[in-house]
């Protein structure tokens, strides 16, 4: 029966709760720390190689506007410089506008050095405005000597000429920034695209190194609940089998008293037949006829007579008794009186006065104590029999289990009485019983575990009373059901205690005593009965009540 | 008359009866037999034999009884009359307090319930020799 619950061993079940997140959860080849790292290098490296490149669009694009501006400003020059052709002259006004061209080409020309001031190819660029401003200086120069056919000719062959080549420049570099913002663009999108590729593939990465391990927390809780569940009905089981040990202890010894009681009076019965049987033929000579009359009438009151139980009242009488026999100087007065005590006679002896005061009072009245002492025997023999069969009926009662899980007809007094058998021991001194049954209807139940809910009960009264007090049992219909009342007067349960004591593993008992399951059990029990079980209580008085409806559904 | 006595304490009435019955054909008119329900009951026989100046021999206590129990009831007993040979008659073997016994009450032998007439009279006949 106990084989089962030491096959798993406690401690190596929690080994395996142990072991099994590591086992569930393969070991990752790399941290999740150093993926996070590298995710954040990725992401810093990617968004400054992106800046760059942006920036160098948006330098692409100013290099351009400048450029524009440039190949504006050329152009201008050169209008001005015909317009002074076709005045024949440099006018204020055309001085002014000179100037003012000068000034704003030389800033767009810093301007570009300024934001490409490493790029070589504009140098070609800024040699040939600088020998086209030349060329412009000096037909400006020619036209303010009124010298207008020099200018013409400077124009139409150099200017022209360098014109044309600045604008194809500045067309090229166009083309250039043009290709290289392009370019930059797109390696800013494949950057782009990369990154968030790379980031998807890390964060999805991440995201299941995450689940991984809350899916083994979740498994490794899943089993560690199911081990506390399992440990919980294992517990549960235990109490029930603590229960029945203690209770097997006690039964022992119930057992073995009335087992005391047979083998010794059989074997009394027949040593006292056996000498009786030895004796009996010499009786008619040993004896005179008034002394057989005597002893005749002793064997029949023997017979009617109940033996004095050990008592002060006992002991009392049989001290008159010695009296009495001494003052009619019987001899061994005290042995006789203890005989006759035995054989329940004490009141009248004045007719054994002729057979004790003969010579052979002594042998008669042990002849005649060994031919009555078998009925005594007997009947002590019958009521231990009886006691025996009444204690093996608790026990099967107890013991029985029902493996159908089937609810059946139970009458609750009937469960009740066995747990007052079994315990019969422990009520019968000290503790004072009353019954108050009324008639009940039977109830669909459970009685084994209905049993282990009474059991506890009334095993807690008796303790709750240290064996001494009164333990009350009633039970009386209540709406359409019934109800048990077990009433102790006991220390009491105070009200705060109250709250707590149908929870698992509380007790007020010492280490040892309880287990702290007992109450959580039976409530267990009364709720899968669809009862309820309540208590009350102050100090002398502790009432639990059990309410069991007749149909559960 | 006798002047020694054994004294058996037991909670239940038929074990003292048949004890008494074992006792007094196994050594007849040699002691008085006295019994007792508890512990409590036991001292009160003590005292009435001490008072008839009754030497007693030997006490055959019980283990399980209410109140007082065996062991602790000898362990008293061994202490006031340490001559006094105590013996357990006990239905459930309770190692712990027969070890208790045998150190507190110098427990001369325990026997266990059910018993046998041959194995009273032994323990009593070599407790007394």
């Amino acid at each position: 029966m106990f084989s089962h619950l030491k096959s798993i061993h406690p401690l190596k079940r929690f080994d395996r709760l142990r072991t099994n997140p590591s086992q569930t959860q393969s070991k990752p080849r790399l941290s999740t720390w150093s993926v996070l790292l590298a995710a954040l290098t990725v992401a810093i490296v990617t968004a400054t190689a992106i800046y760059q490149l942006n920036q160098m669009v948006e330098r692409s694009n100013a290099m351009r506007v400048l450029l524009l501006r440039l190949q504006a400003q050329v152009s201008r020059l050169n209008s001005l410089e015909w317009e002074g052709i076709a005045k024949r002259e440099i006018d204020a006004n055309l001085i002014t506008e000179l100037a003012e061209n000068e000034s704003e080409t030389q800033e767009v020309l810093e301007e570009l050095k300024r934001v490409e001031w490493r790029d070589s190819r504009l140098r070609p660029l800024f040699e040939l405005y600088q020998a086209y401003e030349i060329e412009i200086d000096r037909a400006i120069d020619l036209i303010a000597q009124q010298n207008i056919t020099a200018a013409k000719a400077i124009d139409e062959d150099e200017i022209d000429q360098i014109y044309d080549k600045v604008y194809l420049e500045i067309a090229k570099l166009e083309d250039a920034y043009e290709a290289r913002k392009q370019k930059a663009r797109k390696i800013a999108d494949f950057g782009t695209t990369s990154a968030l590729i790379l980031s998807a593939a890390m964060i999805g990465s991440l995201f299941r190194r995450f689940s991984n391990r809350i899916w083994a927390k979740n498994q490794a809780l899943e089993v560690a609940f199911q081990d506390l569940q399992q440990t919980q009905s294992q517990l549960i089981q235990q109490e029930k089998m603590a229960a029945l040990g203690q209770l097997i202890a006690g039964v022992a010894h119930e057992i073995n008293n009335p087992l005391g009681t047979i083998k010794a009076s059989a074997d009394n019965t027949h040593k006292a037949l056996q000498e009786a049987l030895h004796e009996l033929p010499v009786l008619y000579e040993r004896l005179s006829d008034e002394e057989q009359a005597s002893f005749f009438q002793l064997v029949t009151l023997a017979l009617s007579s109940q033996p004095w139980v050990a008592s002060a009242e006992s002991r009392a009488l049989k001290r008159q008794l010695t009296a009495q026999l001494q003052a009619h100087q019987v001899e061994n007065a005290r042995d006789i009186a203890d005989w006759l005590m035995d054989m329940g006679v004490c009141e009248q002896f004045e007719f054994l006065l002729p057979l004790l005061k003969g010579s052979q009072g002594e042998w008669a009245i042990q002849l005649a104590y060994n031919l009555t002492c078998s009925f005594t025997n007997n009947q002590m023999i019958l009521r231990a029999v009886d006691r025996s069969a009444k204690i093996v009926f608790a026990l099967k009662n107890y013991a029985r289990f029902d493996q159908t899980g089937q609810k059946q007809r139970v009458q609750v007094t009937d469960g009740l009485e066995t747990v007052v058998e079994i315990y019969h021991n422990q009520l019968k001194h000290d503790i004072d019983l009353v019954r108050h049954y009324q008639p009940i209807p039977e109830i669909w139940g459970y009685p084994d575990e209905l049993i282990q809910v009474w059991t506890n009960l009334i095993h807690n009264a008796i303790q709750a009373m240290q064996s001494k007090g009164k333990l009350t049992l009633a039970v009386h219909p209540l709406e359409h059901g019934v109800e048990v009342s077990i009433t102790d007067t006991g220390a009491g349960v105070s009200p705060d205690l109250q709250q707590r004591i149908f929870d698992a593993f509380f007790t007020t008992k010492s280490a040892g005593e309880g287990s702290g399951l007992g109450l959580y059990i039976s409530k267990k029990i009364v709720d899968k009965h669809q009862g309820r079980i309540t208590v009350e209580s102050q100090p002398g008085y502790t009432k639990f009540n059990v309410w069991l409806p007749v149909e559960v559904t | 008359m006798s002047d020694a006595a054994i004294l058996c304490v037991d909670d239940e009435a038929t074990i003292l009866k048949c004890l008494k019955e074992q006792l007094r054909r196994c050594f007849g008119n040699r002691y008085l037999y006295e019994v007792a329900q508890n512990a409590e009951e036991a001292w009160i026989v003590i005292d009435e034999l001490i008072s008839e100046q009754i030497k007693i021999l030997i006490i055959v206590s019980d283990w399980l009884m209410p109140g007082v129990r065996g062991d602790e009831f000898l362990t008293q007993v061994h202490q006031r009359f340490p001559k006094i040979v105590t013996v357990m008659l006990t239905g459930q073997a309770d190692e712990v307090a027969i070890e208790r016994a045998r150190q507190e009450a110098n427990l001369y032998a325990c026997i266990h319930k059910p018993w046998t007439e041959e194995e009273l009279q032994q323990v009593i006949s070599t407790a007394l020799n």
